[in-house]
C-alpha cells in the first residue's frame, strides 16, 4: 500500500448517516406456542401447583396455611407470672406451613430405613434464641432421643395432629413466630414485644404485624433436612402482599432534624413510630402495654425490636435504622458458642448432647458376637455390630472461623421498606481486594479481607399512592428478583462460586473427598462417597464440619482467593417491583449464598439457612444460656435441663446480625411466594392481575398521571384515618 | 402484515415481535418493554370507525432457546368476544408507554398491521 497524503483524499471528508440504534419496529410473530403461555391464559398465580419453581407458598387466608387464633390475649403476659406465660400453651409461637413442597426435599433418611421419623435433640442449645423453646419446655424434659420435646421431630408427611406443631417438621416449609424471651425472662416486664395479631378487610383474613414476624429453618446442616435448594439454578423470586400502614393525615416529615429517617411528606410508615404535631413521639399499639396510651415518653419504644439496641450492658432507647424488614434470607445469628470461655470458664469441656442416632442406625463393628445391631426400627440382624450413639461434641470454642463475624460475611440480607417509602436490601459483604501499596497481590501481602454494610434503595416507592395525601392503609404487591448472570447445573453450584471454594478438607480426610491430578482413586463429584464406607451416612452432605473440613478463611490462602476469584459465578441483578412495576434495579449484585457456621452441626441447629417474613434476624439479642456463675466443678453435668438461664447478647464480635437486621415491619401481611427460578417480569404482572381484585391494587405507573380519575386508579379502600 | 382469525373465535392471539435487523440495540428495547404499558386498537379499514380502542395488551416472555440466552419478549393483544364479534378488515395499532424513560412508540411503523375477521359457521356448542 502507497504513501497516503491528505492532499490527495478527493473524497468527502465529513459524513453522516442515521443511527438506527433507537429505530423499533415490530411484526407479526409466527403462530408458534413458544411462550409462557401461563401468562396468557392461567387464572392462577404462576406455577401455583409446581413445587420444583414454587416451593413456597403461604396464604394466610386458606386453613392450609394457618389457623387463624391470635389475639392480645395471649401474645404478651401483662399482669401474668412469667411461668404462667410459658406453661399456657396459648402462648404458643404462631405457626404458618407452605401450601407447596420441593419436589427434591428432605425431611428423613434416605437411605434404608424405615424409622417413622428422626429426632434432633441439640436444638435446646440454640432454639430459646428465637422463641422456638421456652424455658418450660427446656425444664420439663430429660436427655433422652426418645424423648418427645423438646426435640425436632423430623417426617416425611407429618401426622395431622402435628400439622402446627413447632417442633414437628416434614417436607413443606414451616416458620414460627419468633418470641423474644431474653431480655429480662425472670420478671413479669418482657421487654420486646413479638406480637401478630389477627386481623380482616377486603383481602380476607391477614395477619398484622405490631413487633412480631415469622422466621423458619429450611435447612438443618449435618441432618436429614433440606426443604428448599441453597443456591437455586438461575436464581430466586420472592413474592409478597404488604399492607402498608398509615399513621395519620396531617404529619409533616421528616420527623427529627438529628435523625435522617422520617415519614418524608407522607403518612405511610413501616417502623411503627413517628413524631405528632405536637412534637410528640407516637408507636404502633402494642400488646404489651395499656392501650390507652403509647406515648413515647412513658412507656417508650423499648417494647419492640425497631426502637431498641443491645449496647453491651443493656438496652439503649430511641430510634433505629434496623426497621422495616420485610423479608431475610440467610444465617439468624452468630454462633452463640464460639467463645471458649463465654464470661464463664466453666463452658470449657461442656459438650453436647449424646443421644442421636444417625442415619440407617449407623451400624459400627464392635466384634462381639453377643452384639446384635437391631436400632430401634431399623436394620436388624448384624452379629458383630452395634447401633452406637453420635458422640458429643464440645459446647464451645470449636468454631473454625477467625472471629465469630465470618459466619455473618456473604450469609446474611434483608429486604426493607423505609418510613420515606424507599424499597432495597441490606446485606454484610465479605471483602478482598488487592491494596494499592506497591507490591502485587501475588505475594499474598498485599491483599486484605473484610467486610463491608452494602445498601441500596430505591426512589420513592408508588407516588400516587404515598404521596397522594387519601392516606388510607394500601395493599401492595412487592416482588424481589435475583436473576444470575450464569445459570449453573449439578456440581457447578457447588464449585463456581459456591461455598465449595471456601470448604478446606482436613489433610487426613483428603483422600477420602477428593483425589490429586492423575491419581488413581476416581473422583468423587460433588457429593463425595467413599468406595467403601467406613460407615453409611446420607447422601448429599458436605464432609462433616467441623470434624473432617471447614470452611477456611485464611485471607491469603488459596480458599478464600478462589472464593473472590470466582466472583463473576455470583454475578447477576437484583429487581425491586412493586405492583407489578419494576421501582429498582441493582446491577452487578453479588449473589448472597447461604451456608452453615463453620462448626459442629449439634451447635447449629435452626441457626443458619433461615428465611424470615415480616423481619429481620434477632441475632443474640434475645440468647439465653445456663447460668454456671459460682460453679467451678461439675458444672456441665447441670446443663442444659436443670440450669437456670440468663441473657447472653454475645461478645463485640457476635452482634452484627442484631445491629443490622433486629427489625421488623410494622403492617399487615397476606401471602408470601418464594419462587427458585427469577420471574419474568410479564410472570410477575400477571400475579398482579390475578390478585388485583382482591387486594385492591393500583398500577402505579399508569395511574401517576392520572389524579382526576381513572377507573382503576381509584384508593378509596377504607376510612382515612384522623389528624394527628 | 395480514393476520388472519374467525369470527367469534378467541384464538390465535395477535402476536408480535421487534424487526432485529442487526441496527437497533435490540436489548435495550427488551429491557425498556419490560417496564411499559401497551394498548392495543383496531379500526374499520373502510369506514375507520374504531372497533377496539384503547384495550390493554401486554408482553409475554419468549421461550428462550438455551438457559443463558437474553430474555426477549412478545408483544400481544388477547381478543374478547367482542372484539371478533364482527367480520371484516381492521387496522391495528399499538401504542406501548415506556416507563423508564417517559416514551411512547406506536407501532407498526413502516408496514401496517391488517386484521381479517373471517366469517364462521361453527357455533359453539355450551
Amino acid at each position: 500500500m502507497g504513501t497516503q497524503n491528505l492532499n490527495n483524499f478527493y473524497f468527502n471528508r465529513v459524513d453522516c448517516k442515521l443511527n438506527y440504534s433507537s429505530y423499533y419496529d415490530i411484526f407479526l410473530a409466527p403462530d408458534e406456542k413458544d411462550f409462557k403461555t401461563d401468562v396468557i391464559w392461567s387464572t392462577n398465580i404462576i406455577d401455583y401447583n409446581d413445587g420444583s419453581k414454587l416451593p413456597v407458598w403461604i396464604d394466610l387466608n386458606t386453613t392450609a396455611s394457618t389457623q387463624p387464633n391470635t389475639s392480645c390475649v395471649f401474645q404478651y403476659p401483662t399482669g401474668m407470672t412469667s411461668t404462667t406465660y410459658y406453661t399456657n400453651n396459648n402462648y404458643r409461637p404462631f405457626v404458618i406451613l407452605s401450601n407447596n413442597v420441593w419436589p427434591d426435599a428432605k425431611s428423613a433418611c434416605e437411605c434404608p430405613y424405615t424409622g417413622s421419623g428422626f429426632t434432633i435433640c441439640d436444638i435446646v442449645w440454640t432454639g430459646l434464641d428465637n422463641g422456638l423453646l421456652n424455658i418450660n419446655d427446656i425444664d420439663s424434659s430429660t436427655p433422652s432421643y426418645l424423648h418427645e420435646y423438646p426435640c425436632i421431630d423430623l417426617f416425611n408427611d407429618l401426622p395431622s395432629s402435628r400439622k402446627y406443631d413447632i417442633f414437628s417438621y416434614d417436607k413443606r416449609f414451616k416458620m414460627h413466630q419468633v418470641k423474644a424471651f431474653g431480655f429480662p425472662w425472670w420478671t413479669d416486664t418482657f421487654y420486646t414485644d413479638t406480637t401478630i395479631l389477627d386481623a380482616t378487610d377486603y383481602s380476607g383474613y391477614y395477619q398484622e404485624l405490631k413487633g412480631g414476624f415469622y422466621q423458619g429453618f429450611y435447612k438443618l446442616y449435618g441432618y436429614p433436612y433440606e426443604v428448599l435448594p441453597t443456591r437455586p439454578s438461575c436464581g430466586w423470586s420472592f413474592e409478597t402482599y404488604l399492607k402498608i400502614n398509615t399513621i395519620c393525615t396531617n404529619i409533616e416529615g421528616p420527623d427529627s432534624s438529628s435523625s435522617p429517617h422520617g415519614v418524608y411528606g407522607n403518612c405511610y410508615n413501616t417502623s411503627g413510630w413517628y413524631l405528632d404535631t405536637a412534637g410528640n413521639g407516637v408507636i404502633t399499639p402494642l400488646c404489651s402495654e395499656n392501650p390507652n396510651g403509647y406515648q413515647y415518653d412513658t412507656i417508650g419504644p423499648q417494647y419492640t425490636f425497631n426502637y431498641s439496641a443491645w449496647n453491651g450492658s443493656g438496652m439503649s432507647l430511641g430510634r433505629t435504622d434496623k426497621y422495616g424488614f420485610f423479608f431475610y434470607k440467610g444465617i439468624r445469628a452468630e454462633d452463640k458458642w464460639f467463645h471458649e470461655d463465654m464470661s464463664y470458664s466453666a463452658f470449657t469441656g461442656c459438650t453436647t448432647l449424646s443421644g442421636e442416632v444417625g442415619c440407617c442406625y449407623e451400624c459400627v463393628e464392635t466384634g462381639l458376637t453377643g452384639d446384635t445391631c437391631n436400632g430401634p426400627t431399623g436394620p436388624t440382624g448384624q452379629t458383630g455390630f452395634t447401633a452406637t450413639l453420635e458422640d458429643p461434641v464440645k459446647l464451645t470454642g470449636e468454631n473454625k472461623s477467625p472471629t465469630a463475624e465470618h459466619d455473618v460475611y456473604s450469609n446474611a440480607i434483608g429486604f426493607r421498606i423505609t418510613d420515606d417509602m424507599r424499597i432495597g436490601y441490606r446485606t454484610i459483604r465479605y471483602t478482598g481486594s488487592c491494596q494499592t501499596t506497591g507490591e502485587t497481590c501475588n505475594t499474598g501481602s498485599s491483599f486484605h479481607c473484610g467486610y463491608t454494610i452494602e445498601e441500596s434503595y430505591s426512589e420513592p416507592i408508588c407516588a400516587f399512592m404515598t404521596q397522594s395525601g387519601d392516606c388510607v392503609s394500601n395493599w401492595v404487591q412487592v416482588d424481589v428478583v435475583f436473576n444470575r448472570n450464569l445459570c449453573l447445573e449439578d456440581c457447578e453450584i457447588h464449585n463456581d462460586g459456591g461455598v465449595n471454594d471456601l470448604v478446606k478438607v482436613r489433610t487426613d480426610k483428603f483422600q477420602r473427598y477428593g483425589r490429586h491430578m492423575g491419581g488413581s482413586i476416581t473422583p468423587r463429584g460433588c457429593h463425595p462417597e467413599t468406595p467403601n464406607p467406613p460407615a453409611p451416612t446420607c447422601k448429599d452432605e458436605y464432609p462433616a464440619f467441623i470434624s473432617e473440613a471447614y470452611f477456611d478463611f485464611n485471607c491469603h490462602g488459596a480458599k478464600v482467593q478462589k472464593w473472590f476469584d470466582e466472583k463473576n459465578y455470583r454475578m447477576g441483578t437484583l429487581i425491586f417491583y412493586i405492583n407489578g412495576r419494576r421501582v429498582h434495579k441493582v446491577e452487578n449484585y453479588e449473589e448472597i449464598i447461604p451456608r452453615q457456621l463453620n462448626t459442629n452441626k449439634q451447635t447449629q441447629v435452626g441457626v443458619a439457612y433461615n428465611m424470615s417474613w415480616g423481619g429481620g434476624a434477632t441475632g443474640l439479642r434475645e440468647s439465653l444460656i445456663p447460668d454456671m456463675s459460682g460453679c467451678t466443678s461439675g458444672c456441665c453435668s447441670t446443663i442444659p435441663y436443670d440450669s437456670n438461664y440468663i441473657h447472653w447478647s454475645g461478645e463485640t464480635d457476635q452482634r452484627l446480625i442484631m445491629e443490622n437486621f433486629a427489625g421488623s415491619f410494622i403492617g399487615g401481611i397476606s401471602q408470601m411466594m418464594y419462587y427458585i427460578k427469577p420471574l419474568t417480569p410479564d410472570e410477575i404482572y400477571h400475579n398482579f392481575l390475578i390478585n388485583k381484585s382482591r387486594y385492591k391494587l393500583i398500577d402505579c405507573e399508569e395511574c401517576k398521571n392520572c389524579y382526576d380519575g381513572c377507573v382503576d386508579c381509584n384508593i378509596e379502600n377504607s376510612s382515612s384515618p384522623p389528624a394527628c | 402484515m395480514e393476520f388472519f382469525i374467525r369470527k367469534d373465535s378467541i384464538e390465535p392471539i395477535l402476536k408480535m415481535q421487534l424487526v432485529q435487523d442487526g441496527r437497533n440495540d435490540f436489548r435495550h428495547f427488551h429491557d425498556k418493554l419490560s417496564n411499559s404499558s401497551i394498548y392495543f386498537s383496531m379500526k374499520d379499514e373502510k369506514t375507520g370507525i374504531p372497533r377496539v380502542l384503547n384495550k390493554t395488551a401486554g408482553i409475554v416472555t419468549k421461550e428462550p432457546t438455551s438457559v443463558n440466552s437474553p430474555t426477549e419478549y412478545y408483544i400481544y393483544y388477547k381478543w374478547t368476544k367482542r372484539d371478533v364479534k364482527k367480520t371484516g378488515r381492521f387496522e391495528g395499532q399499538f401504542i406501548i408507554y415506556f416507563h423508564d424513560d417517559s416514551t411512547e412508540l406506536i407501532a407498526p411503523i413502516r408496514e401496517n398491521l391488517y386484521i381479517t375477521i373471517s366469517d364462521s359457521f361453527v357455533k359453539s356448542p355450551c
